[in-house]
């Protein structure tokens, strides 16, 4: 279904279902799967967005790909070679500069502003108006103008379903590397049998 | 007389009160009520869904009062609560890329700088000030007369005619045009060093300082500095 006024180029390909609301545009080679929602005034160039994705108002996609159930909310802007993971959430007028991997899960809160190229790890929580310089490891919930650690995203991992052993594990890991400066080997002798404590060590060490 | 420029779209439940003015591409869809000498700049975008999963509610609809304006790039969101409102006063200026989410509330004379984002349910109480890309949390209350400074993350309540300012923000004075016997109060309370009640007790009976110490006696009452979190199942 596509509203009034949107402009659709002819490289352009929508998905089964997916709905433009009305003064839309999508250019270049933008594709976008099945039941998406596209609200007004947003711009996409060659942008590529997968299933149940929602597009909010204003907002601006560049040459990026937007995996399922992604959710980028109003004013916000993804640049060129980003990529978003399925279930990602971009609250209110964030920046992604460009080239910045959202994991699956993650979420940016409302004002974030990261660096290009960085990348945030799954399940990570990016708190509001936060300026981000170092990329953001998976599972951690993050905030401010350094992008410190604070702890263990734990609403968004107990909504999800995460055993309490698992969170344990992760709760301790974090404590032990940003609050006792542990080295992330040793982290990993005591941890690493739990596989998301092995994830966050696996993302140090890149 | 309304007026209605070129490229704009309004749905069919939308009410338009005398000599508003749509200047072009401008989108109004669903149930909203709009009052006299309004002013919607181009891609004002009034009356989308919830920002959340969930449809908005069947019967939720938008009212805005008179005189009040909404710059290029502004959202206002229909409610995601049965029957609820997402309400906008009057007088009221929304500057570019200013957002009120579902179910806030917004009083008179408000004044919301570029991309200020008020999350859901979060209530801007009469003549405050909000500047550039300040953003309220969800069910978060910015008390009467208030000033926000830029940047500010609102996760507490603001007490009313204090100016907040900081990522985690604090009352640095006064906001302009404050009742100044409140100058005392605001000492004695985030300088003093003094728990609440004994930092109250010793303040004289006006009706700005009784006003601020019920803000800050629900504040304490409700959960994360947010009053309307004790209403939260």
């Amino acid at each position: 279904m596509i509203g009034p006024y949107c402009h659709v180029d002819p490289g352009a390909e929508i998905g089964e279902g997916t709905v433009l609301e009305g003064s839309v545009t999508l250019l270049g080679r933008t594709r976008t799967g099945r039941d998406c929602r596209i609200h007004p005034y947003a711009v996409l160039r060659d942008a590529t967005l997968g299933d149940r994705t929602v597009v909010r108002e204003h907002v601006s996609i560049t040459g990026a790909r937007l995996g399922d159930d992604v959710y980028v909310m109003a004013n916000s802007v993804v640049g060129p070679g980003c990529e978003l993971e399925n279930h990602v959430i971009v609250v209110n007028a964030c920046v992604l500069p460009g080239r910045n991997r959202i994991e699956e899960w993650a979420i940016v809160s409302a004002h974030v502003e990261l660096s290009e190229g960085l990348t945030v790890g799954r399940h990570a929580f990016v708190g509001g108006a936060s300026r981000i310089t170092r990329p953001v490891p998976p599972y951690v919930l993050v905030q401010g103008f350094d992008g410190e650690v604070r702890g263990i995203n734990s609403v968004g991992l107990r909504r999800r379903g995460f055993r309490p052993e698992t969170m344990d594990a992760l709760r301790e890991a974090c404590r032990r590397l940003w609050r006792l400066g542990e080295p992330v080997d040793a982290v990993e002798r005591e941890l690493g049998m739990v596989p998301e404590v092995r994830t966050l060590v696996e993302f140090l060490r890149r | 007389m309304i007026r209605i420029g070129p490229y704009c779209v309004v749905g069919r439940e939308v009410e338009l009160g005398p000599d508003t003015v749509l200047v072009a591409r401008v989108t109004i869809t669903g149930r909203v009520r709009v009052g006299a000498r309004c002013v919607f700049h181009p891609t004002a975008c009034i009356g989308g869904p919830p920002q959340d999963r969930a449809p908005a509610a069947p019967d939720g609809r938008i009212e805005i009062g008179d005189d009040t304006s909404f710059d290029e790039a502004t959202t206002v969101h229909l409610p995601k609560t049965g029957g609820g409102v997402t309400r906008i006063g009057s007088r009221c200026r929304f500057r570019y890329g200013a957002h009120a989410g579902h179910d806030a509330t917004v009083g008179d004379g408000v004044e919301l700088g570029r991309f200020v984002a008020l999350g859901g349910h979060s209530v801007v109480e009469d003549g405050v000030t909000m500047d550039d890309r300040s953003a309220v949390h969800q069910f978060a209350t910015v008390g009467r007369g208030s000033r926000v400074r830029s940047f500010v993350p609102v996760t507490e309540d603001v007490p009313p005619w204090m100016e907040v300012a900081g990522n985690h923000y604090r009352v640095v004075g006064l906001a302009p045009g404050a009742p100044p016997e409140l100058e005392e109060a605001r000492r004695r309370i985030w300088n003093s060093g003094l728990p609440l009640e004994e930092a109250l007790a010793a303040l004289p009976d006006t009706p700005a300082i009784r006003e601020l110490a019920s803000f800050l006696r629900r504040r304490a009452a409700g959960r994360f500095g947010r009053a309307l979190e004790a209403a939260r199942k």
